[in-house]
């Protein structure tokens, strides 16, 4: 072999192996978190949630720790935004969007704003991987709240355009039985709302925990004609009230003995109703620890395991929904004396009405005396219930001329209408 | 090298222990934070041997309050253990002891059943009653924390706390299972051919060997308690009371004695303020004193148990100083070691722990009130991170020091008498540096002074002096003397400074040297012996192996000031004669002053 070829082989040899190496170098790093185990803990707050959260520290010997550390960080974080049953970010178009600003949100710098607590010690420190990795555990607390006004600012989380919804708050009480009776007579019921209240309040949502039946006396007879409706009272005071949601929950206080103390432990079931249809939106269920506390302490504990993951789903609920339009319950009640072919136009005419105010509509039941609707309305044009309720009663003698609407009772969800004769 | 031959072996046998010592255990599965334990003690020594069963109830008392002393005592584990008191419930004890003894032959298995029939239940009560405020001392930081924001009035306990309360409870129950008491006698002289010998006790010495066995009291959620064996320890001692041969030994002999040829003597009596009596006997002293060393021995593999063992996580560490959640509620104190390890998991997922290096205490948190105080600890070995994990390294205070080396001895030329019709000569001046083998104790008294790194020395040595140019002439016939035989003891003060694994020591001492030079002559033997008291000071450097050994060298200087006092003294013994006559004289004027230098292996014993 010549001297020549010797080198060139040589040369080729070199080129290869640099070649090879610099395929086989890894990717500039990413913010990302290596690793993705984290366990939710509690809700500690409306505005922070307490994890447990493993981190994989990689690189120099001398940062292992620090890298552990800020990976746990971020693996806390990225649990809050993607991981769980209730992540913040719940669309897709959230989700993609959120790639785009990533590397921000999990910059060291940046990560370490969202952290209002950690743990000073450990719950693990392991060396794997031959002692080139390092793995942690630590216990943080997240804001949550800050976390979603950054990612709101920057346009990724989804902003809820106009007010948020509406919730009223009612324990679930047994058939026949009246669930506003119960709660000023269970006093472990109204701490469990006046928590709920305060939850969602620091939320800014509009709540409200009925004190009285008032109008639900004259909605009644309105809706009675819902199956199973006329026992559910819950469904009955949010119709009444006009909230978007309505909240229900079961409070449970089990207790027993340790020695010669008692140790007690809350469970609590919240579930979530869209209000004009009574469709379960979401529930869950939420333990305390089992302590020597009074009632009232539990149940708070057991609730705010509860209902950060049930408002998650509210959240969704009413991004979602709020694209098709505002909301609303329609009944009519055909009140005057029309024959059958007469009543039958006035279902037309009203289909046909709702059509071309609405966005979308869904008909629930269409009897011969009574006509009910879930429509979505354009937002820009019937905010107000009474609005659209207008629009309604203009547009009506032009489908029907024999007659005309009149309203037995609105408020901001429902809008109950009696067809009539017209004059 | 002049110290290459001897030490090579020495050195070799060092680092084949550092080197390739076992570098990992097996990991235990048990949280890096200690969790208080409660302790009950049973007032019985369970005497588990015919020769223990020779026990006398006074001794069997010295021996329970020494053991207590060590297990519940402030001086020993005290402050890591809460005290289930049973004082109440001595019916109880004096119960389970009446059962105990009725046994010709007691297992373990069987003091468990015993313990779970008489006095699980009142333990259980003492638990319940003490459950609130000690299952306080167990809420974790993440738990404080989660409730701080909204229920700040709160304490955070939960039932968890409570029922590891409930489960933490151990008894102990001292076991005794061999006893010896050995007197040492020696025979006077016949003073004439009827009468009989007479025999005179010189020391006593106790040998024991027992230990304790450790109970688990297990509560079920019914609350109902039932004991488990949990282990047993078990451990030796011994001691000696030196009677110095001219005392009759009489056991609790309070009359007068007399020593023939001497007078009349009273019996030494040494006050003990370890006990509750105000006086004792040289016989109970020995029994207590060798209680006492099997009680911290036993104090020191309780707290090597893991259920018992210290143990706290790296909170920070900067500038070779550790943070750690250990504090004086644990009983930590001044120059404590704890060993910090790394957990590591292979690729079958096992975990093990590294050893990571060792630190010692400095400043020592008060945690009792603010459970958030940490204590501060100098690293001497290792580099550490947070969360690395801490674990006790229990010793009992005082460290071994061997030292082979040299020291230095110039005897004029002259020629003397000892009284005897001899002559030593010296021929030609003697200036050596002679070989020594040093051997001292070191008695940590950081705890004690509240300055880290003293230490209180004890130790003697011994070297040979060459003897080439000295000669003995005695009865007309003159000899080459034997080699001189060198020997000291001395006692002193020690401060050491660490730079990480690099200790720098300084050291005064108080000492008493002598030499002798001597010769057998046909029915007799001379001996000429010169003792000096002076003061030295050494200095000298150290490098930790490990936290157990020490390796180093040391210089210093003797005779500062000159002799303190100077004596010459001769001996002349006929043929198996015990003791010689002896005479002062005026001897050659020995210089003792000069140098003395050596290496130096320290080595911290796990017990005595």
């Amino acid at each position: 072999m010549g001297r020549t070829t010797q080198i060139i082989i040589a040369a080729m040899l070199a080129f290869l192996l640099t070649g090879c190496a610099a395929t086989g170098k890894k990717h500039p790093k990413n913010n990302l978190p290596l690793s993705r185990e984290v366990t939710l803990i509690e809700s500690t707050n409306p505005a922070e949630v307490m994890v447990l959260a493993t981190g994989i520290g990689e690189g120099k010997k001398k940062n292992l720790t620090d890298n552990a550390i800020l990976d746990a960080r971020r693996a806390a974080v990225y649990f809050i935004l993607l991981g769980g049953t209730d992540p913040l970010l719940q669309t897709q178009e959230e989700k993609d969007k959120f790639t785009l600003v990533q590397e921000k949100v999990f910059a060291a710098k940046q990560i370490n704003r969202y952290i209002s607590w950690e743990s000073n010690t450990f719950e693990n420190r392991v060396k794997i991987a031959r002692g080139k990795k390092l793995k942690i555990q630590k216990y943080f607390k997240i804001n949550k709240k800050l976390l979603r006004e950054d990612l709101s600012a920057d346009g990724v989380l989804i902003q809820i355009e106009g007010p948020l919804p509406f919730i009223m708050v009612i324990p679930e009480v047994p058939k026949g039985e009246s669930p506003i009776e119960r709660m000023l007579t269970d006093p472990n019921l109204k701490k469990a709302a006046e928590v709920i209240e305060s939850y969602l309040t620091a939320r800014r949502y509009d709540v409200q925990v009925p004190k009285q039946a008032a109008a639900l006396n004259e909605l009644s007879d309105a809706i009675r004609f819902e199956q199973g409706v006329e026992e559910d009272y819950g469904y009955q005071l949010a119709l009444s009230i006009g909230s978007d949601v309505y909240m229900t929950y079961t409070v449970e206080v089990v207790e027993r003995k340790i020695g010669s103390s008692t140790v007690r432990k809350g469970i609590v079931g919240v579930r979530a109703f869209e209000t004009t249809t009574a469709r379960l939106l979401g529930t869950e269920t939420g333990y305390s620890a089992e302590r020597s506390s009074a009632d009232a302490v539990v149940i708070e504990e057991a609730l705010n395991d509860a209902i950060d993951k049930v408002l998650s789903r509210i959240s969704a609920y009413w991004k979602e929904d709020l694209n098709r339009g505002v909301q609303y319950k329609l009944i009519f009640s055909i009140e005057g004396d029309f024959d059958e072919d007469e009543r039958e136009d006035i279902a037309f005419a009203i289909s046909d009405l709702i059509e071309e105010l609405c966005s979308g509509s869904r008909e629930n039941v269409v009897t011969e005396n009574t006509l009910d609707y879930l429509v979505w309305a354009r937002a820009d044009q019937f905010r107000k219930s009474s609005k659209l309720y207008r629009a309604l009663k203009e547009g009506f003698p032009d489908k029907f001329e024999g007659g005309m609407l009149k309203r037995i009772n609105i408020n901001r969800k429902l809008i109950l209408m009696k067809i009539v004769e017209a004059e | 090298m002049f110290f290459d031959p001897l030490f090579k072996p020495v050195i070799n046998l060092v680092l084949a222990a550092v080197l390739f010592g076992p570098g990992t255990i097996g990991y235990p599965q048990t949280a890096d934070a200690y969790e208080r334990k409660s302790v009950s003690s049973i007032d019985m020594v369970w005497l588990a041997s015919p020769s223990a069963r020779s026990l006398k109830p006074k001794q069997a008392d010295l021996l329970l309050s020494a053991i207590r002393r060590q297990i519940m005592g402030e001086e020993g584990l005290g402050a890591r253990f809460d005290y289930n008191s049973l004082k109440k419930e001595s019916a109880l004890v004096g119960r389970f002891i009446r059962k105990a003894s009725e046994e010709d032959d007691l297992t373990m298995e069987r003091a468990a059943e015993l313990l779970t029939e008489t006095l699980a239940e009142p333990i259980v009560r003492i638990l319940d009653a003490q459950k609130e405020i000690r299952a306080k001392a167990r809420v974790s930081e993440a738990e404080r924390r989660k409730f701080i924001t909204i229920k700040a009035k709160e304490l955070g306990i939960t039932a968890e706390d409570f029922e590891k309360v409930m489960n933490s409870a151990y008894l102990y129950l001292p076991v005794l299972t061999r006893y010896s008491r050995e007197v040492t006698k020696t025979t006077e002289e016949k003073e004439n051919e009827e009468e009989k010998e007479k025999e005179k006790k010189t020391s006593i010495r106790y040998k024991l060997t027992g230990g304790i066995v450790w109970f688990k009291l297990d509560v079920s959620p019914a609350g109902k308690g039932s004991v488990r064996l949990l282990t047993q320890l078990e451990t030796h001692s011994s001691y000696s009371a030196d009677l110095k041969g001219i005392y009759k030994l009489q056991e609790n002999a309070n009359e007068d004695i007399p020593v023939p040829g001497a007078g009349i003597f009273k019996l030494i009596k040494k006050t003990v303020t370890a006990v509750s009596a105000p006086s004792m006997d040289e016989d109970s002293y020995a029994f207590l004193k060798a209680s006492q060393s099997l009680a911290k021995n036993l104090a020191i593999k309780t707290a090597e148990l893991e259920e018992f063992c210290l143990s706290a996580q790296v909170f920070d560490y900067a500038g070779g100083m550790v943070g750690f959640n250990l504090g004086k509620r644990e009983g930590v104190f001044l120059d404590q070691k704890f060993r910090v390890y790394e957990k590591v998991e292979d690729e079958a997922g096992t975990l093990e722990l590294e050893k990571k290096g060792f630190f010692m205490a400095r400043g020592i948190g008060d945690n009792t009130t603010n459970p958030e105080v940490l204590s501060r600890g100098k690293r001497i070995i290792g580099e550490y991170e947070p969360g690395m994990m801490v674990k006790e390294f229990p010793r009992i205070g005082i460290d071994v020091a061997i030292r082979p080396g040299a020291a230095s001895l110039t005897i004029p030329k002259g020629t003397c008498s000892g009284g005897f019709g001899d002559s030593l000569c010296v021929e030609k001046e003697i200036q050596t540096l002679f070989p020594i083998l040093d051997l001292a104790a070191q008695t940590n008294t950081a705890r004690f002074l509240g300055v880290p790194q003293t230490f209180i020395t004890l130790g003697g040595f011994l070297g040979a002096i060459p003897a080439k140019d000295v000669k003995i002439s005695y009865a007309g016939e003159q000899k080459d003397a034997y080699a001189g035989v060198c020997w000291g003891l001395y006692g002193g003060l020690i401060k050491k400074h660490y730079f990480r694994r690099v200790a720098f020591f300084a050291e005064a001492r108080y000492e008493v040297q002598a030499f002798s030079f001597s010769r057998s002559f046909d029915d007799d033997d001379l001996t000429y012996t010169n003792t000096i008291e002076l003061l030295s000071g050494a200095a000298g450097m150290e490098i930790a192996l490990r936290a157990d050994l020490n390796i180093g060298f040391t210089g210093g200087f003797k005779g500062f000031g000159g002799a303190i006092q100077d004596t010459w003294e001769s001996e002349k013994k006929e043929e198996n004669e015990e003791e010689g006559e002896k005479k002062a004289f005026t001897g050659p004027e020995v210089d003792y002053s000069g140098p003395f230098f050596g290496i130096q292996l320290i080595y911290s014993p796990p017990t005595w």
